[in-house]
């Protein structure tokens, strides 16, 4: 956001970033935090009610997390890499285990 | 729930004020000098104090859960006062916090 | 560095209040309100003034449930208590008849010494303010998820607003009055500050209430699509039992409701759920009333319909489930202790002016710049409307709501749909009046209105009733009592507010300089 403050704050360049960051927030969080919720209830050493019903109650204050932390990055660009890179993690620990559970 | 803890929160919540914002327009007009820091520390030690016998009288009272929501009811419900009285009529506000400990002291003896 | 990642914080957290401020004004509001349905609920039939909560009452009522919905598929039966001493049911039957397909509901209000069916004006009382709360009165998926995409904007502008707020501890104190954008900048800081906990546990617990319908995802990994058998395991709800088709005879109540008795170490229950009533493989399920306590959760029993005997019984809570259990009981704040209540509705009275003087901070920051200009922007214009429209216009729809409910006749055929149409055109009237007024009177006026409306609603109360301030105060019936002295209180801070919005405001101490910067940016250097 630093940088984008320096520039007038009507230029398209501006609101591209903007809008961009609020994508990130808004869609990317929520995707973000339900890969979360997935990884974890499926994750946790709990039971399966305790380990869902965990990850649910967290999942919430991870989306929170994630849109603040949006809007704190230097570039639109790192708020979209710091929201794909560990949905890409999660993503791919939850195929793998889909894959080597069986059906 | 009684009123004792009620006004040790209110009183908890004044001496906490009084002892950390020197430059608070109403502070300096009650004080009307600066605290020393023996005597800054002494009363933010009062106040925290006063805030802790508050919330373990409420959770003696109702038990841990309810009692500490209680606590940070009774803290909403004396801040908001506090600052009200405190902008409009600040020696009333400082006469309080002493003042309402005693009065719910007595009462509470009395009843 | 430090300065930037707070300048964003506070850009994060004007926008993401400012966008759903209204909503969440709305939110507030009714959910404050709700704290209150039955007492509301109450009032809006006056005809139940001298109804008490009786023993034995759910026994009393099943014959005749027998008789009035005998092919219901269930009875949803709530046993009376001191707030609402009438026994509450509602029930659907196996016929679907209503144009989407969905069963309809179908509600009554009976006798907790009788058990017959209680003849009082068509209402919905509280339950649609309630409703309101977290359904906008909208199709009731769309509203909740409207509701839920606020309450995470609410969320984030909570943390955002803790972290641009530099002296969180010093300003904690600190409102100094009649300096224009100052005195609403402390407002909002020390209103947002004092209530801060309760702010952050409602927000977070209100999501909590509809978590498995925003978040799914938790129940998915490990149920795929068997979200029963979560419940089951999870909160103990109990699983459908379907029906025979061929009639049994429900058994006796008080029995079960003994066991039950001896099982809660006397509670009683809140909700009785009868299965298919009058099929042989009914179900009775008994859910615990959660009053004394701050769990929500149900500790549910589920006998058999005509046997009387005991299926299941919840077992112990493991630890998330209380959690959560905790949590939701925590949002519905249905205690028992009316001092808890009321400090819980104070906060929440906190709730809403924090976010009312956050969204009039917003225009009265912006005010000076454009006074300089004398060209008003779109954006700000439609910010002035929409605040003055729902701070403003929604008081004086809930007061149309209880105008309504006394003047509407009792038989007038969809008399509670009418008394829902009263509440939405006053609130569309109040933003129609806030398009064609000036700000600065538009505020006065609606106040002055709201004020009126509600110190003479005791007065209507009494023209229109028996149940007025006359009697109930006589009697000691404060149900009644409580909401009319509360609508003088109403009625009373309102005036002021609309007095205080007539003072003309101290001008500015010092003009303020031309910068030809950007006003974002302004903004933040002054939030700092």
């Amino acid at each position: 956001m630093r940088s984008e403050n320096l520039v007038s704050s009507l230029t398209a360049s501006y609101r591209l970033s903007v809008a961009s960051r609020v994508l990130a927030a808004i869609l990317g969080g929520y995707m973000l935090s339900a890969l979360t919720a997935f990884a974890l209830a499926a994750f946790l050493p709990l039971s399966r009610s305790e380990a869902s019903m965990t990850a649910t109650l967290l999942s919430f204050l991870i989306y929170a997390c994630a849109v603040i932390w949006v809007f704190t990055t230097r570039t639109a660009w790192r708020a979209w890499a710091g929201i794909i890179a560990p949905s890409l993690v999660l993503g791919g620990l939850v195929l793998i285990r889909h894959y080597t559970a069986g059906a | 729930m009684s009123l004792f803890p009620f006004a040790l929160t209110y009183s908890g919540l004044a001496a906490l004020c009084f002892a950390t914002n020197r430059s608070h327009e109403r502070v300096r007009e009650v004080l009307k000098r600066d605290l020393s820091a023996l005597q800054r520390h002494g009363l933010r030690a009062l106040g925290w104090g006063a805030l802790m016998v508050s919330l373990l009288m409420a959770a003696a009272h109702q038990g841990w859960p309810i009692g500490t929501v209680e606590w940070f009811g009774m803290l909403t419900a004396c801040g908001v006062s506090f600052v009200l009285l405190l902008t409009y009529v600040p020696r009333l506000a400082a006469g309080l916090a002493v003042g309402l400990p005693l009065c719910a002291a007595v009462a509470g003896w009395i009843v | 560095m430090k300065e930037g990642f707070r300048q964003s914080m506070a850009w994060l957290h004007t926008w993401s209040g400012l966008v759903v401020g209204w909503i969440l004004f709305a939110v507030f509001v009714t959910g404050t309100l709700s704290y209150f349905r039955p007492e509301i609920s109450q009032w809006m039939r006056p005809e139940l003034r001298d109804a008490h909560a009786e023993p034995g009452a759910v026994a009393r009522v099943i014959p005749t449930l027998q008789q009035r919905a005998p092919d219901a598929q269930r009875w949803f039966i709530q046993p009376p208590t001191s707030r609402e001493p009438v026994v509450r049911v509602s029930w659907t039957n196996s016929v679907a008849d209503q144009a989407n397909g969905r069963p309809r509901i179908e509600r009554g209000n009976f006798d907790a010494t009788t058990g017959a069916e209680l003849q009082v004006r068509d209402t919905r009382g509280g339950e649609f303010l309630y409703r309101f709360h977290f359904e906008l009165s909208m199709q009731p998926i769309w509203g909740r998820w409207v509701v839920g995409f606020c309450a995470m904007f609410m969320l984030v502008a909570l943390i955002s607003g803790v972290i641009t707020h530099k002296k969180i501890f010093k300003d904690f104190f600190t409102f100094r009055p009649r300096k224009g954008q100052r005195s609403w900048l402390d407002a909002h800081n020390a209103i947002g500050v004092l209530a801060l906990p309760y702010h952050l546990l409602i927000t977070y617990t209100g999501l909590i209430t509809l978590m498995f319908m925003y978040m799914p995802w938790g129940v998915t990994a490990n149920y795929g699509s068997d979200t029963q058998t979560f419940f089951a395991e999870a909160l103990d709800f109990a699983p459908e039992a379907a029906p025979a088709n061929q009639p049994g005879t429900l058994t006796r109540l008080e029995p079960l409701l003994s066991a039950a008795a001896r099982r809660w170490e006397g509670a009683s229950p809140a909700l009785i759920t009868v299965h298919h009533p009058g099929d042989v493989n009914s179900r009775v399920e008994l859910r615990r009333d959660h009053q004394d306590r701050l769990s929500h959760a149900t500790q549910a029993l589920v006998f058999e319909g005509v046997s009387g005997k005991l299926i299941s019984a919840a077992g112990a809570e493991p630890a998330a489930a209380q959690t959560r259990n905790v949590l939701y009981g925590l949002h519905i704040a249905n205690f028992s202790s009316p001092g808890l209540r009321w400090l819980f509705a104070l906060s929440g009275l906190a709730g809403m002016l924090m976010v009312a003087s956050g969204l009039v901070l917003w225009s009265v920051k912006r005010a000076p710049t454009f006074a300089r200009t004398g060209r008003i922007p779109f954006g700000y214009r439609l910010v002035e409307i929409l605040n003055i429209g729902v701070i403003t216009g929604l008081p004086i729809a809930i007061a149309a709501y209880f105008w309504a409910n006394r003047l509407l006749p009792a038989g007038l055929p969809e008399r509670s749909t009418w008394e829902i149409r009263a509440f939405f055109l006053a609130w569309v009237l109040s933003l129609a009046a806030a398009l064609f007024q000036p700000a600065r009177t538009a505020w006065r006026t609606q106040f002055t209105f709201a004020a009126v409306l509600f110190a003479s609603l005791p007065l209507l109360n009494a023209l229109t009733t028996d149940a007025h301030l006359g009697i109930t105060l006589a009697q000691g019936n404060w149900v009644y009592a409580g909401f009319d002295l509360t609508m003088f209180g109403l009625g009373a801070g309102f005036a002021l507010i609309a007095w205080h919005a007539a003072r003309a405001p101290k001008k500015a101490a010092k003009p303020r300089k031309t910068r030809a910067e950007p006003l974002m940016a302004r903004a933040e250097a002054e939030q700092a």
